[in-house]
């Protein structure tokens, strides 16, 4: 009695990667219109991302995901406004973190079985995440005062950025 | 990383201080500070890229439960020191020595079986190479190529890393051809068959 | 046994539970699972967490790297006075303090299984249905799950692998089949990987579940082997050469007063008008001990999708054992390797069901390998001492080295005619298994110099057919 052995696809799972894709999609189509970076950049960003969704490599979902934010970046020293900004970005990050989970699950669990339920929690807290920052940091934007002293303002960043090299250790 | 949080905190909180009380700055600062500060961003932010090329993503691997449990192939050991380079490491004569007992004691054994030679002749064909037609089966036993070997053959032995796996593994093959051990498993079934007619 | 999601009633059964019982036992009617007694009033079927193995965390680092975006971010907009680029960075501020924040949950999960019809031969396909209830009071929001399908058994269709999500209370179901295969198969422990929202933490754990699958052999026929010419004092199979009341004739002598009528031979005075007697070979019993080679070494497999060899000699054993207890004979069984197992040879219906019942579920036959790999001088020895003087031996191997042949020489010359039958786990597409397969001919041909009979079984023949090629050449 001979029985075909079975073998698991450990490929990305489909539900993730489609997220993925169309989060990438939406980031690069918020800023677009105004700046032609984006445009350039965005092209081969969803590409990246999509052939490392098909084969399962990390690291050119996270590569196509760099190369989306190098266009924003370079879009936003040029004058992107502020909305545009913060959507590309947080669309960016929320596209990057589905494509590893459905790295992560297919590595795991392979295509075959259902997964859907594992992966959307994860991916639906990320999106909320990033939108409530973004939304958070446009209204401080707003409600910001002008005309902050240089010094207050130095000696404030700094402590963010010293803030942030504290917040490495665990896996920032 | 403590002391950044602290240090961090203090910062934030001195800044704030100057928003609300503008007067108390003891200096005066100037762009130049707020870019000084980009800069550091800057080197930090390459540095924290750096780490994320070298940071492994970790995860369980799951326990491969579709198949039935992995057991050994007869001849496992032989294909993996062949394969793992074993044989061809600079400090391998035990493994050299292994294999090579085990394939002339399964080429005497062959030859007196299905050729007709008694032991001392099979040693002796061994030793000269004259037991096969094949250069790197006979280079096994014989130390090296014998002199009939083309001088192709001879050139491919230079250049090729793996020789001693290569020597082993046309050795096992010319012994298994030599004791009728066919390729497809159903001449096996028919050799089998007639195998055991001839034996008493 | 409820198979559909539902939420659960007010009683969380706390995840403290210690003294798990698996619940599944209490209402499984399926008759492949070893029912235990449960008569405690207050475990409710699924209610109750599973015990765990063993727990343990690892980090991912799947958000290493989020704090680059926002030092990058916010250099630039520093550098280049853009503040919406400063804006951006504090995303990036945002997303590391929740990586931070992330931690993963200790799952309390109540793991039952259903199995369909009880596997009645080899080769069926059992159906399995594993249902997955979250028994604590934490939401598992990234709940990966792989059942720990037994070692020997092949997923033949689904998938026996899950990924969900579940609120507390909350339950999921996946169902695959296996191929049955013979012998008593335990499932392990189930592997469940538990992550939080953030994904930055990962727990691992071993959840110990219960259940079993039994598949007694297929009836592999019976087999008839024509045993060596020892025997024993009592009426039963084997030839001799002495005329007498037998089954078999051999011989017609003049008819004596007293004869029973029956054995007259009525043609022949009915032709000459001579009365003669027909007289039959006398057929004694013999004693016969099946000895299974179950150490380390034996445990081989040719074809991934085919049973070990181990595995075939077990089935062997079981016709061997059947065909020659029905002929009368007494047959006793032993296990040569690390685990021991001797039953000295009987005759009857009781120890035929003993050596049935040995062979499907003693762990010396275990589908399984044992982890010892010594050499089995001393087991060798226990069970030499053992064999009754009379006995021969019917020794079950792969030959797969040169110390058992060894072995099985040494008991032929002292006096157990030895019979070997011998699975072969053959591989012929690589130089070593091409090598290995030399060697073992070599080994079969050295038994059959020494005079010991040695049937060479291949994977795609039956076993009778292996005995029948083989039996052609072996002298009445």
């Amino acid at each position: 009695m001979s029985d075909a052995v079975p073998e698991l696809t450990r490929r990305p799972t489909r539900a993730a990667s489609a997220i993925a894709v169309a989060a990438l999609g939406a980031a690069a189509l918020a800023s677009a219109p105004y700046s032609r970076y984006v445009v350039w950049t965005g092209v081969p960003a969803v590409a990246l991302l999509a052939i490392g969704l098909t084969v399962g490599s990390r690291r050119s979902i996270t590569f196509g995901c760099a190369t989306l934010l190098v266009g924003v970046l370079a879009a936003g020293v040029e004058g992107l406004p502020a909305l545009p900004t913060l959507a590309s970005v947080t669309a960016t990050v929320i596209a990057w973190d589905a494509g590893h989970q459905a790295v992560g699950v297919g590595e795991q669990l392979g295509r075959e079985p259902r997964t859907v339920r594992a992966e959307l929690p994860h991916v639906g807290a990320t999106a909320a995440v990033g939108a409530v920052i973004a939304l958070g940091s446009y209204a401080a934007f707003f409600a910001a005062p002008g005309g902050l002293p240089v010094s207050a303002v130095a000696l404030a960043l700094l402590g963010a950025v010293s803030l942030l090299v504290a917040l490495r250790v665990r896996g920032g | 990383m403590d002391k950044y949080a602290a240090v961090g905190v203090a910062l934030v909180t001195l800044g704030l201080g100057l928003v609300l009380v503008p007067e108390a700055a003891p200096f005066a600062l100037d762009a130049w500070a707020v870019a000084l500060v980009g800069v550091v961003a800057l080197l930090l932010g390459v540095n924290r890229v750096r780490e994320r090329r070298r940071t492994p993503i970790d995860a369980e691997e799951l326990p491969a439960i579709e198949r039935a449990q992995e057991l050994p192939r007869p001849g496992e050991e032989f294909d993996a020191a062949v394969e793992e380079g074993d044989l061809d490491a600079l400090r391998s004569h035990s493994a050299r020595k292994r294999v090579r007992e085990r394939l002339e004691a399964a080429a005497v054994n062959a030859l007196v079986r299905h050729r007709d030679l008694d032991e001392t002749a099979a040693r002796e064909a061994l030793a000269e190479g004259t037991w096969t037609d094949d250069p790197w089966a006979a280079a096994q036993f014989a130390g090296g190529f014998p002199e009939w070997t083309p001088l192709r053959v001879r050139l491919l032995g230079w250049t090729t890393r793996s020789r001693h796996a290569r020597r082993a593994t046309r050795a096992a093959d010319e012994i298994a051809r030599i004791a009728d051990v066919p390729d497809e498993p159903a001449e096996l079934a028919d050799a089998a068959a007639d195998a055991t007619e001839g034996t008493a | 046994m409820s198979a559909t999601a539902e939420p659960s009633e007010a009683e969380a059964a706390s995840a403290d539970a210690t003294g798990a019982t698996d619940a599944a036992a209490a209402t499984d009617d399926a008759d492949a699972d070893p029912a235990t007694s449960d008569g405690d009033a207050e475990t409710r079927a699924g209610r109750v967490a599973n015990s765990v193995a063993s727990s343990r965390t690892r980090r991912t680092n799947r958000w290493t790297g989020i704090t680059a975006l926002a030092l990058l971010f916010g250099a630039a907009g520093l550098l280049a006075t853009r503040p919406p680029l400063v804006l951006a960075a504090a995303v990036g501020v945002g997303y590391a303090a929740y990586a931070r924040a992330g931690d993963a949950p200790e799952p309390a999960l109540s793991i039952t299984r259903e199995f369909g019809d009880g596997a009645s031969e080899p080769g069926d396909e059992v159906r399995v249905v594993v249902t997955v209830r979250n028994v604590g009071d934490e939401f598992l929001p990234d709940l990966r799950i792989a059942d720990g399908v037994p070692d020997e058994l092949v997923v033949s269709d689904g998938v026996a692998r899950l990924g969900t999500a579940l609120r507390p209370g909350e339950a999921a179901t996946f169902e695959y089949a296996v191929t049955a295969r013979r012998g008593t198969h335990e499932f392990g422990p189930a592997t469940v990987v538990a992550r939080g929202f953030t994904g930055t933490i990962e727990r691992v754990q071993s959840v110990e579940t219960d259940g079993s699958l039994a598949c007694p052999p297929s009836a592999a026929g019976l087999v008839d082997l024509p045993l060596r010419s020892l025997t024993t004092p009592h009426a039963g199979r084997v030839s001799t050469d002495v005329g007498g009341s037998g089954v078999e004739f051999h011989s017609t002598r003049e008819y004596r007063v007293g004869d029973p009528l029956s054995r007259v031979d009525w043609n022949r005075l009915a032709r000459t008008g001579e009365p003669t007697t027909v007289e039959f070979r006398e057929e004694r019993s013999a004693t016969v001990t099946v000895v299974v080679d179950a150490r380390e070494a034996a445990y081989r497999r040719g074809d991934p999708a085919e049973r070990h060899a181990v595995d075939r000699s077990v089935e062997a054993a079981d016709g061997v054992a059947d065909a020659l207890l029905g002929g009368g004979d007494k047959v006793g069984l032993a296990a040569l390797g690390p685990r021991e197992f001797w039953l000295a040879p009987a005759a009857g219906g009781g120890h035929r069901a003993r050596i049935a019942d040995a062979l499907a579920t003693d762990r010396a036959f275990s589908p399984t390998p044992p982890e010892s790999t010594t050499l089995t001088g001393s087991h060798a020895r226990r069970i030499e001492q053992r064999l009754p003087e009379s006995s021969q031996v019917i020794l079950v191997s792969p030959l797969p080295d040169d110390w058992i042949v060894r072995r099985a020489r040494l008991w032929n010359a002292r006096g157990h005619l030895v019979t070997v039958l011998s699975p072969d786990p053959m591989v012929t597409d690589t130089s070593g298994g091409r090598l290995a397969a030399v060697e073992r001919a070599e080994r079969v041909s050295r038994l059959r110099e020494a005079g010991l009979r040695v049937v060479d079984w291949t994977a795609d023949e039956s076993l009778a057919a292996a005995v029948a090629g083989t039996e052609r050449r072996w002298t009445a």
